[in-house]
């Protein structure tokens, strides 16, 4: 009779927590700073216009100048690419961030991941980079 | 002066609507002191001559500091909210004008720094009508403010004047605690202060603003910095014109935390 073959001792398994991930320091503004709010007040093409009627503003920065809201409300060009689906997972703060830049500069998380491809050398036509929401982008 | 690990970043504006009072000078020298403090400074130049990052570049302590300038894809405030993620300190330079810019960056601040030169002019200047408004007393929104305005004072802009009302409709407007300074700028460095120096202090005093007790003294240090990358303040501390600066630098500082302490105790 053949003696049995050894089995492999039974490992036990490391049952002890995970390790704490580094905390992270807490952020310099909050989503709902009051400063910003306050100033995007100012910063509507009414705003502007008011501020020219009452002589607050009387140069024009062109670089930030607000658009009229007419302007910003033409539609888009449609997309040329028919659209596929792709979904995946991220780290909860890469989600946080791109929710945070959508909130800030209305540009949707879809097209900040395709301008960021494109950045990396991926071809990527500027009419897929449309928001179809027209959402302003200022 | 905010450091990494206090829960909000300081952002600091210089606005005056007439152009050459001092903004930029003050400004560079902001950043400076708070490199010199090891404090994480970055900067909004809304000038378009871009001075500030010109400057900097040339400096080596403050090649590294971050300066942003508009480009027309984003507001200023997101800008602004950009360079407050990353840093303590944001300091904002404006256009010597009153542009669209102005009650922007007001509204943006924790501390407006309104530098004023010792003429008239950069108190006032008759030839401009300037409306302001004022909110009588009630917490109301920007509609219903509207509808209360009226005009506030004689006809014609008073440029220091005008821009510490600015700064005034602003943090009205927007329901904040704005602090606010005027800093007489290139006035006699010597002991005895001049007379005109009195009297505009006065005057701004009319009207209900705070000015610095220092002011930022007529130097060559100043005039020469541009050409020589030599800050008094960041490259030694005991000059004449450091200890002016620094003197400066604390009294702003001393604004931002009596505002800071205001609205803790509302």
């Amino acid at each position: 009779m053949s003696a049995r073959p050894n089995r492999p001792q039974l490992q036990a398994p490391d049952l002890s927590p995970p390790a704490k991930q580094p905390s992270r320091t807490p952020p310099r503004v909050a989503a709902d700073d009051p400063r910003f709010t306050a100033a995007a007040q100012f910063e509507t093409h009414d705003a502007y216009v008011r501020g020219v009627q009452e002589g607050r503003v009387r140069v024009v920065n062109p670089e930030t100048l607000p658009h009229r809201p007419d302007e910003r409300e033409q539609a888009p060009p449609r997309r040329r690419s028919p659209e596929m689906s792709l979904s995946t997972k991220v780290p909860d703060y890469v989600m946080q961030q791109l929710r945070l830049r959508y909130a800030e500069t209305g540009v949707t998380i879809r097209n900040q991941i395709l301008i960021a491809l494109r950045n990396q050398g991926f071809n990527i036509h500027e009419k897929d980079v449309q928001d179809e929401r027209k959402r302003p982008r200022r | 002066m905010h450091k990494a690990g206090d829960s909000c970043t300081a952002i600091i504006t210089f606005a005056q609507v007439k152009g050459g009072s001092g903004k930029t000078t003050a400004a560079m020298c902001t950043v400076a002191e708070l490199v010199a403090r090891g404090s994480s400074v970055a900067a909004l130049d809304l000038d378009s001559n871009r001075p500030l990052g010109e400057f900097f570049r040339r400096v080596p302590e403050l090649q590294h500091v971050e300066v942003a300038v508009p480009t027309g894809e984003r507001r200023v405030s997101a800008l602004v909210r950009e360079l407050a993620a990353r840093h303590d300190n944001v300091v904002i330079d404006l256009m010597g004008a009153a542009t669209n810019d102005t009650q922007v960056a007001m509204a943006l601040a924790d501390l407006v720094i309104v530098p004023s030169q010792m003429s008239g002019i950069d108190l006032t200047n008759p030839s401009v009508n300037y409306v302001t408004r004022r909110r009588n007393g009630t917490q109301g929104n920007p509609a219903s403010t509207r509808k209360r305005c009226h005009l506030f004072g004689v006809r014609g802009s008073k440029c220091g004047v005008e821009t510490w009302r600015q700064a005034a409709d602003a943090a009205e407007i927007s329901n904040r605690t704005i602090a606010r300074g005027v800093l007489l700028a290139r006035t006699s460095a010597g002991a005895v202060r001049p007379r005109v120096e009195n009297f505009l202090r006065e005057q701004y005093r009319r009207i209900g603003a705070h000015v610095l007790a220092t002011a930022f003294g007529d130097r060559a240090a100043w005039k020469e910095m541009t050409y020589s990358a030599h800050i008094p303040h960041l490259h030694g501390r005991e000059s004449n014109a450091a200890k002016n600066f620094i003197s400066i630098f604390e009294e702003m500082m001393t604004l931002i935390q009596s505002a800071t302490a205001t609205v803790a105790a509302a």
